[in-house]
Order: structure tokens, then sequence, then C-alpha cells
């Protein structure tokens, strides 16, 4: 069983596993999606900034 | 530029709330915290095509091509943010049901959704003449736009889905822990901001390309015939 359970994949392979083995997953998933917004979000500050200067030419 | 770096603040809380602050559904599991992403991205979508449809008529009624760019922007847009909910509706799939696909009405109907403003993009590159081009997409934009709501809140009404209920269910109960609810409104709020932020971007990089074509000038004058 312990086979099966450590074999396992998706939403039962993780709730299979230890709840700071989890906890850590989340934190890493978290981690991940804020650089994604910040790098998103600088990006469109680039583009506004030379949008506005496309506007005032 | 301070409310700019204010709906970062917003959204890097919202992130962080989803994965801290909101406590994971019955039987979602870790799968819980699509829905602040997934919801939203397919709200998003809804508010663009009707965007679309507003600016369409708006153009057919004043044939000012500032407008024509207005639902071109909400239309590409809205493409986008159609394919992000794909996307992300996919993997929750494969994590509930098994398969990232399986032609469920909500999975068939976003895909619909998919194919008729990828259709709306190819009819815009596919005529040069800006004015031409203006009145024949305004006229798909506005059919376009009154089939949405029925794709996306009728259809998948009628048939069978294994797709979870609506936030606020048919009995019109909301059957949402209140910590999740507060997280998805704010997140909802971020994204429909978010949307508005760069659908702006994007009309005024429209209206500068066709300004640097001289087919508008923003004076009002050269309205299209």
């Amino acid at each position: 069983m312990d086979r099966d359970r450590k074999g396992s994949r998706g939403v039962n392979g993780l709730l299979a596993r230890p709840i700071g083995d989890r906890i850590g997953a989340d934190m890493v998933v978290m981690v991940v999606a804020l650089v994604v917004w910040g790098a998103l979000f600088l990006y469109l500050l680039r583009l506004d900034r030379q949008v506005r200067e496309l506007d005032k030419r | 530029m301070v409310w700019r770096w204010g709906l970062f603040l917003y959204m890097s809380a919202v992130t962080v709330a989803a994965f801290l602050y909101a406590p994971l559904a019955n039987k979602l599991f870790e799968q819980t915290r699509i829905i602040y992403w997934h919801i939203p991205v397919a709200w998003v979508t809804v508010v663009a095509f009707v965007v679309c449809g507003v600016e369409s008529v708006r153009y057919l009624r004043s044939r000012d091509l500032r407008h024509d760019a207005g639902a071109a922007s909400a239309a590409s847009l809205g493409l986008l943010f159609c394919a992000l909910a794909t996307v992300t509706g996919a993997i929750f799939s494969k994590g509930m049901w098994g398969a990232y696909w399986n032609w469920d009405p909500r999975q068939t109907s976003i895909f619909f959704l998919l194919l008729i403003y990828a259709a709306y993009g190819t009819l815009r590159a596919a005529i040069e003449e800006p004015a031409r081009r203006a009145r024949l997409s305004a006229v798909y934009g506005l059919f376009a736009a009154a089939v949405t709501p029925l794709l996306i809140f009728v259809v998948p009404r009628l048939f069978f889905t294994l797709h979870p209920d609506p936030i606020v269910n048919a009995g019109g109960k909301l059957e949402m822990h209140p910590r999740m609810f507060q997280v998805f409104m704010a997140s909802l709020v971020g994204f429909t901001v978010l949307f508005f932020w760069v659908y702006s971007l994007e009309v005024r990089i429209r209206l500068a390309a066709l300004r640097a074509d001289g087919a508008w000038t923003g004076t009002g004058k050269d309205r299209a015939a």
C-alpha cells in the first residue's frame, strides 16, 4: 500500500505526502506566481512609459 | 503612476492571500486555488467581449476609428484571456476529472468563443483599408458579442456538466467559505482593473499606428466613409 501511495500521482500523490512537503510545495508555487506577476507588471510599466512618450510626439 | 504600483501591491496581496489566508475547499484540495485565477480570467473574457460589442456599435454610429481601435483591442485581449481561461480550466480538469479536455459543455462553449474571436482577428488581418476593415469587423463584432452571453451563461446550463456549480448556485445560495469569497472577489476586482489598464495601452498603441499611417488625426474630422 505504501508503494501504491508513493507511486500515485496528481492530487492523490500530493495528499499522500507529509504536510510539511505540501506546505513547501505551496510556497514554491506562490513564489513562482509572484515572480511571474512581478515580471509582467514591470513589462507593462515599461510599455506604459513608452506609450506615453509616443503620445507626446 | 501611483495607482499602478497600488495594483501591483494589491494583486501581490491577493496571490499571498490565496495561499495563506483562504482555506481549501472540500474535495478540491490544493486545486481550490485555481478558482482565484481561472474564474476572474473567464470573467474578464466576458467583459472584453462586451466592450468589443459596445465599441462596435459606437463605431457604426459615429464612424470614428477611435471606437474601431477600442473594439479591436477588446477582442484581441478577450481572446488572450479566453485562452488563459481555457488553459487554467484544462489544468483544473486534469486534476479533478483525469483529462485535460473532455468536451464538457463549458469547455465546448469556450472553444467556440475562441474560434469566433480568432475569426474576428483573421477578418481584420485580411482587410487593409482601415475604414472598410472597421465597418466589416464592427458588424461581425456586434454579432459575436450577441452570441457570447448565450455561450457562457445559457448553453452550459442546458446540458449535464461536470463543471462545479456557479459561485451563486441555482438556489441563489452562496456556497463558499467567507474567506475564499473575499479572496475571490478581490481577485475579480484586480483582474478587471488589470484588464482596463492593458486595454487602454493597446488602444493607444493602435491609435498611434493609425496616426502614423495618416488614417486618424484625432480631430474628429477624419470620419471613415
